[in-house]
């Protein structure tokens, strides 16, 4: 008995939610019309929210937008798991957004949804992150630089840091990270070019992203290798706790840590000798580069294919490469010198 | 009248006086302007039948109800009773019912807690002194006890002593004692009285309940009869009879004990050949015929209800065969049972025979519900139906069959029992202390029904402890001891006096407890306050099987690592390890007290995270802030998050998994908000923070003593303290702590905020270790991390045990086993199923050891 | 309900206010027209219908997560369980091959073993389910993380992925309609049946339904063998949304699974609660994230809010609900 009431009460609630929207269904629109630049609707999703290196990249969007004047808003998941930008991307759809600009999670399993957004005419432009194999599903691509010399210009560094001679390790993010694995191939290949003879990569270790296990993982590379030379640690989660791990194990100098992290996140090894020089790319610049990309795409004066060219004020001109995957630049490296203009 | 005036020669006054004190609850009147007074060294019995008010005047005596209207004097001064606290304070003791104590303590924590402490030095418990008194109290009772003995192991009867022991640990002037005997044997009871006799001597005022006449009269020096609420009258003993004291009851005459009707005695409907069980009962061989009605007597414990429940096929027997109406049974479950026409009233109807919260018709259906309902679809109208013939067949007092059957009195409830069973027709009925706790009225209509079905031609066996009862009801009697079938008469042949010898193996009662040593196996029956003896060799102080097997466990992996990779045991891996395990230590420490308080705390990790960027920003602002201000930041701020878990689990009553599992995700929500989002760089994180896990005078990084220290407090203060103990006790069972006077809420908000406070000083040690905090990722998941090792340290995620060295070998194996994978370079993706694994082993091997220690 | 009377009808309509899905109904109410004045973009039926996709597979399971806590137990696996059955599924199918009719029957298969498990090493080794499914959360999950590391795998024929672009009547996604179907089916077998009844009556107190014959054991084992039957649906459900399966898949849903039945007024210690409360709880969480999300609010505060809700609807039915146990 009570429950067929409480099924009255609900169906009561469902028979006024439909009403109203049945009553705002003619309103239904799928996305606002682009007429110019300031009416394109940009949302940026990144991999998850209170992550550093995003905070500068957005920005740059942030930037960028208010000169073109066109509207921006950013929306992240609390955690980086594969799914978890899912229900935003569909909420933002729901918006109305012109442009989804994305630093995917993961490289396939997003495909559906953004199938669906551009079959409404939203323009995906994935950000820092690619979909390898799946890039049909993205209009174009944002790469901080040229991925192709990623791993090459970190074993140079290491290189130069202990003077091409000696054990190094890696550590890496996830087994499966596919910008960590494209560089991590280019690393060894370089590793079989004379000029890096003397350097022996010892083993690749994995800390999944995680401060703890990144930490356990460094350590355990030091207590196997009481000969290790070097750590490079393309990862921002990593370099950091590689940087603690010597750190506290009190290696430094004889033990090298370099690889990718951000100025803010470094600045205290470089100062008190730690780490001697690392790199990255700027990310303020590769926001910025994607909000003029964006708009241009979705004021279809940008028409993306490979070898096309288009400008960008302040950085120049750029060119689609194959897949229409954009750079943004060389990568800065960072040391005791310079580290004090830098602050992102 | 001699008597009258010997106690007024003691004490001119009544220690206690009650005058017209009337209570009523939820507008139903339950004592109505009642009269009563209590003089030292007297015992004064209260009777009536259920619901007269006995055991609410008892209540209200004791600080657990205060009464509406009317006046307490104690020693002719009006006083107030507001708790049970404060009734110990003026020197009332109240033994339950059931015994309300702590299995997880020993039997000296059961007598001392909450009712007075033994302090040694810097104020900590002595543990030695409390030993001491217990056993000299115990011994002064003529009890003889362990003081060490878990209460666990022991017997309802001993439990019993121990509780009357507590009250008497406190000088009480008091004791009240809410049919104490009622789950006694009739040794058992003789014991009883032999300590209440000597209280007697002592000048403490006793009141009794008891709805056994023949042990009323023989103790009581006054009586007061209460029906309905209403004072019938008080009588001196030794100017009442049986007879008075039958009528002021129920209002009419009425004859003592109905006696079963002579029937005629069928084929053997139920036949039990040689059944035997492991350390219960052996070699039992017994018939019961149509029409028959066969007592089982002895002693609590002598292992009668173990029988009927392994015919029942709640145990199944080891060895042995039993027949049903010429077939034989295998029996595996109690479905089964029923299927064959086998019934079973269990003696404990609120626990066993009765969903309480269940309406009486579905309690009524639950055996038959399968029949009721074709291909599985209820029809609660044909139920209803059926509860319905029910009641007026047995005459069921109540308002309606819808009604929940925890609101019926005790006497309706065992008829709600018996007509659960009746409407199954079973062929043999197993009764198991049919009318224990019932009143005179409902007991003889439950003798009339047991004559009726045996009429009927039903087999009837029925246990029972109340041996005029068994002399009144019985066909044939036979007696259990020691799980052996050690005698059996003929009605006719049948005394009281040959039955308690067969029940006692001796051919008179015993007079004290220490007689029971001569005869019988050794430690075997040592009476009713024996040990269970299997439970002996558990009681190592230090080290329980657990801990002992899981630093094995610990001690194996550090092996196969070694083995594969011998730097794993170089002076920097072991400086690797104990740098992993400080964090889970702190936090695992304050969620083992959780754990044993009978709560959880999954907001740890947020907590954690909360504290650190909280103490990262504080850096921020303020560079130059002090190391040890902000360590004090982190735990007030960690406290106060705690404080606001403890505060919903105690005045919200919210339950603990749901309320921690709500502000999980709103602290983590918190997190965000306070930070912005934004990171804590190593930058911002003063480098002699960082320093705290690098170095320290002693060569062991800072955070690994602090770690250290927060494990010493935690064993100090959970063994050393009142308050740490009280957890245990709030842990084992919180309605007896409650009623034991200590501050149950106050116990478990403490501890949450301990919990709270230390998940903040692990945020603290995070940003030292870590040198940075990330919002998203500091102290997620971090939960599973210490719950886990307090669970593989043999918590009990039940409440009321855990160890502090447990949980340092739980946390300590958690950080051998990642740093194993990773030295040993075993894929990251090994580390999740390793976990559950050393999960499941740790409970399956406790749980293993725990029964063969025959918890 | 086995407490609900004919008789004394003013008695049920007070009853009816105290009861915790009263509370739920009225916040689910709250919760839309909350949702309608934070964005104009929410009152869309199209688009809450097709969010509905979102948490459908957190709803499955909750169905059968009202029988386990209602039998007074809990199940900690379930997410853990959904990510290793999907995991399983692209395993079967992409590495050894199989066509994707068994692949399906195998992973309910799988999924009812894992329930098993569970039901076994609760009811054969008497350990509580409390632990047992806090050592199956890890060791499910790291079994899915062995298998396939952190790749994802995927390559399942076209019929068989994108179920929530299925519409029937080109509205209704078919996950909300599978979800709708098995919430009436468990709500009669939890309400109108001897296995519900059961259900209860084990909750109520496991020993009194012992001494009174109900096969206790096997009625757990058996809503044990529901929850994986209801993982393996979720993860099949999960799998064919996201195209591939990952070992991470749904981390953490666990929480949302639970938080929907208590949100629903079921107890946590067992012995009461509702299929009916369960949905509308499952709904009000979904509809309010997707009111916050349409309006651009952070993560974090709609994590904030969830968590105060849970809490907020246990406290308003404590106060409002006082005259219950």
């Amino acid at each position: 008995m009570r429950d067929k009431v409480l099924g009255v009460l609900l169906g009561l609630a469902a028979g006024a939610l439909m009403m109203t929207s049945c009553a705002k269904a003619p309103l239904k629109k799928t996305q606002t019309q682009v007429t110019g630049a300031k009416s394109v609707k940009i949302v940026f999703i990144p991999k998850n929210t209170g992550n550093p290196y995003f905070d500068s990249l957005i920005n740059g969007f942030k930037k960028a937008s208010e000169e073109q004047g066109c509207e921006f808003s950013t929306v992240a998941p609390a955690t980086a798991e594969a799914t978890s930008q899912l229900p935003f991307i569909k909420e933002q759809m729901q918006r109305g957004v012109n442009v989804l600009a994305i630093c995917p999670n993961s490289p396939d399993a997003l495909n559906q949804v953004f199938k669906e957004a551009r079959s409404k005419g939203i323009i995906v432009l994935t950000v820092n992150a690619d979909l390898p194999g799946n890039e049909e599903y993205r209009d174009a691509c944002v790469l901080p630089m040229d991925f192709n010399l990623t791993g090459r210009s970190q074993v140079e560094l290491m290189g130069s840091l202990i003077d091409y001679k000696g054990k190094i390790a890696l550590l890496s993010a996830t087994t499966d990270a596919p910008d960590q694995n494209f560089w991590i191939k280019g690393m060894k290949e370089a590793l079989k070019e004379p000029k890096y003879q003397g350097m022996k990569l010892a083993e690749i270790a994995y800390g999944n992203d995680d401060p703890q296990k990144s930490l356990t993982e460094c350590e355990a590379l030091l207590t196997k290798y009481p000969d290790l030379r070097g750590i490079i640690a393309p990862t921002t989660v990593a370099i950091a706790a590689a940087a603690q791990c010597v750190e506290t194990a009190k290696k430094a100098p004889t033990v090298q840590v370099t690889g990718l992290g951000t100025p803010n996140q470094m600045r205290r090894f470089i100062k008190n000798g730690t780490v001697t020089a690392f790199a990255l790319w700027s990310p303020y610049d590769e926001g910025y580069l994607s909000a003029y990309l964006a708009v241009g795409l979705a004021t279809k004066k940008i028409e993306p294919e490979p070898g096309g060219l288009f400008s960008v004020p302040r950085l120049g001109e750029r060119k689609f490469a194959e897949k229409n995957v954009v750079v943004t630049g060389p990568p800065v490296v960072f040391t005791k010198q310079n580290i004090e203009e830098y602050h992102f | 009248m001699v008597e009258v005036i010997r106690w007024m020669m003691i004490s001119g006054t009544p220690l206690f006086h009650l005058s017209a004190v009337s209570k009523s609850f939820g507008g139903v009147p339950v004592l109505n302007a009642v009269d009563f007074d209590l003089f030292p060294g007297e015992v004064h019995t209260l009777m009536g039948e259920n619901g007269a008010g006995k055991s609410t005047l008892t209540k209200i005596l004791g600080g657990i109800h205060q009464p509406d209207s009317g006046q307490i004097l104690l020693d002719g001064k009006p006083v107030d009773i507001p708790s049970p606290h404060v009734a110990q304070q003026v020197g009332i003791a109240l033994m339950h019912q059931e015994p309300l104590n702590f299995p997880d303590l020993d039997v000296a924590e059961n007598i001392f807690m909450g009712r007075g402490e033994h302090r040694g030095p810097l104020r900590l418990r002595n543990w030695t002194a409390m030993y001491a008194e217990a056993r000299e109290l115990l011994a002064s009772m003529g009890l003889d006890l362990d003081p060490r003995a878990k209460l666990r192991g022991l017997s309802l009867a001993a439990q019993q002593m121990v509780e009357m022991a507590g009250a008497l640990s406190q000088k009480a002037r008091v004791l009240l004692m809410d049919e104490p005997t009622a789950a006694l044997t009739p040794q058992e009871v003789r014991e009883l009285f032999l300590i209440i006799n000597r209280l007697k001597g002592q000048g403490v005022a006793l009141v009794f309940i008891s709805h056994r006449l023949g042990e009323v009269l023989e103790i009581s020096d006054r009586i007061t009869v209460l029906r309905d609420g209403e004072l019938v009258g008080t009588r001196l003993k030794s100017e009442t009879s049986k007879d008075e004291i039958l009528k002021m009851m129920v209002g009419r005459p009425l004859s003592a004990l109905f006696e079963k009707d002579r029937t005629t005695i069928g084929a053997p409907l139920l036949r039990v050949v040689n059944l035997s069980r492991r350390g219960r009962f052996s070699d039992i061989s017994f018939e019961v015929h149509g029409g028959e009605i066969v007592g089982l007597a002895g002693l609590v414990g002598a292992g009668r209800t173990e029988v009927a429940q392994s015919i029942f096929g709640l145990s199944p027997p080891e060895s042995g065969a039993v027949w049903v109406a010429g077939k034989e049974a295998r029996l595996r479950s109690p479905g089964q049972a029923l299927g064959l026409g086998l019934a079973y009233v269990p003696e404990d109807r609120q626990q066993h025979g009765l969903l309480l919260p269940f309406a009486v018709f579905s309690n009524i259906s639950l055996p038959v519900l399968r029949r009721l309902s074709p291909k599985g679809w209820l029809r609660p109208g044909v139920e209803r139906e059926q509860a319905e013939k029910c009641r007026a067949d047995l005459d069921i007092h109540l308002r309606d069959v819808d009604q929940p059957a925890r609101e019926l009195s005790g006497g309706n409830q065992q008829k709600v029992v018996l007509s659960k069973w009746l409407l199954t027709d079973p062929r043999v009925l197993i009764l198991d202390e049919p009318t224990r706790g019932i009143d005179i009225g409902a007991k003889a209509e439950v003798h009339r029904l047991m004559s009726q079905l045996a009429q009927q031609g039903k087999a009837i066996l029925m246990i029972s402890s109340d041996l005029p009862e068994i002399l009144a009801m019985s066909d044939r009697i036979l007696v259990m001891r020691e799980g052996r079938l050690t005698g059996e008469f003929e009605r006719s042949e049948a005394t009281q006096e040959r039955i308690m010898a067969a029940a006692t193996g001796q051919s008179l009662p015993r007079k004290g407890m220490g007689g029971g040593r001569e005869d019988g196996p050794v430690g075997q029956s040592r009476g009713p306050c024996l040990t269970s003896p299997t439970l002996s060799f558990g009681n190592s102080r230090w080290f329980r099987f657990r801990e002992i097997g899981i630093a094995f466990v610990v001690a194996l992996v550090v092996l196969l690592a070694t083995l594969t990779e011998p730097r794993f045991l170089s002076p920097e891996n072991i400086r690797n390890i104990l740098l992993y395990i400080p964090l889970i230590t702190v936090v695992a420490m304050a969620e083992m007290m959780v754990l044993i308080s009978r709560n959880i705390d999954l907001s740890v990790g947020s907590v954690l995270g909360f504290s650190a960027i909280v103490v990262g920003n504080a850096f921020i602002r303020a560079p130059e802030l002090s190391l040890w201000l902000a360590a004090l930041l982190s735990v007030c701020i960690g406290g106060a998050l705690g404080a606001v878990n403890g505060a919903l689990v105690t005045w919200m009553r919210v339950p603990a998994i749901i309320a921690t599992l709500g502000t999980l995700s709103a602290y983590r929500g918190l997190v965000f908000i306070v930070s912005g989002g934004r990171q804590v760089d190593p930058n911002d994180i003063p480098p002699d923070l960082i320093r705290l896990s690098q170095t320290s005078p002693l060569g062991v990084p800072w955070i690994v003593l602090f770690a250290a220290i927060v494990a010493a407090m935690t064993f100090v203060f959970l063994r050393y303290t009142p308050t740490g103990r009280q957890i245990y006790a709030v842990g084992s069972n919180p309605l007896a702590a409650r009623l034991r006077g200590l501050a149950v809420d106050r116990v478990v908000f403490l501890v949450f905020m301990l919990s709270g406070a230390a998940a903040g000083l692990a945020g603290f040690m995070y940003a030292s270790r870590f040198g940075y905090v990330n919002p998203g990722d500091t102290g997620v998941g971090f939960e599973l991390v210490v719950i886990s090792a307090a669970i593989l340290g043999g918590t009990n995620v039940f409440g009321g045990s855990g160890s502090v060295m447990g949980t340092l070998l739980g946390g300590l194996l958690l950080g051998v086993i990642n740093v194993a994978l990773a030295v040993l370079h075993i894929s990251a993706f090994w580390q999740l199923a390793t976990y559950g694994i050393a999960i499941l082993t740790a409970v399956t091997v406790d749980t293993g050891i725990q029964r063969r220690m025959g918890r | 309900m086995t407490t609900s009377s004919t008789g004394g009808a003013r008695r049920k309509v007070v009853g009816l206010l105290t009861r915790r899905e009263a509370v739920t109904v009225l916040l689910l109410v709250a919760a839309v027209l909350f949702s309608a004045r934070l964005s104009p973009h929410f009152l869309d039926l199209a688009f809450l219908l097709d969010s509905t996709s979102l948490y459908m597979e957190v709803g499955l399971m909750a169905l059968a997560m009202t029988f386990v806590i209602i039998s007074g137990n809990i199940d900690l696996s379930v997410a853990s369980g959904l990510a290793l059955v999907g995991v399983g599924a692209a395993v079967l199918h992409s590495r050894a091959g199989l066509p994707m009719g068994w692949v399906i029957v195998l992973s309910l298969a799988l999924g009812a073993l894992l329930g098993l498990f569970n039901g076994l090493l609760i009811t054969r080794m008497r350990l509580p389910s409390l632990t047992v499914t806090l050592g199956t959360l890890a060791l499910y999950r790291g079994i899915a993380q062995i298998l396939l590391g952190d790749h994802s795998l995927g390559k399942f024929p076209e019929w068989f992925v994108g179920i929530d672009y299925r519409r029937i009547g080109g509205l209704v996604p078919v996950p909300l309609l599978l979800f709708s179907m098995l919430a009436i089916l468990l709500s009669l077998v939890l309400h109108r049946t001897v296995f519900g009844r059961w259900t209860y009556a084990i909750g109520t107190n496991e020993a009194a339904a012992r001494f009174s014959g109900i096969p206790v054991d096997r009625i757990k084992v058996l809503i044990y063998l529901l929850s994986g039957l209801m993982m393996a649906a979720g993860g099949l459900m999960m799998t064919s949304r996201l195209t591939v399966a990952r070992f991470d898949m749904a981390t953490g849903r666990e929480l949302e699974v639970i938080t929907a039945v208590v949100l629903g007024g079921t107890d946590i210690f067992g012995g009461r609660g509702s299929v009916f409360g369960t949905v509308a709880a499952l709904f009000l969480v979904g509809v309010l994230r997707t009111g916050m999300g349409v309006a651009n609010i952070k993560a974090e505060s709609q994590l904030a809010v969830l968590g105060a809700l849970l809490l907020i609807s246990v406290i308003l039915s404590n106060l409002s609900g006082r005259t219950q146990r």
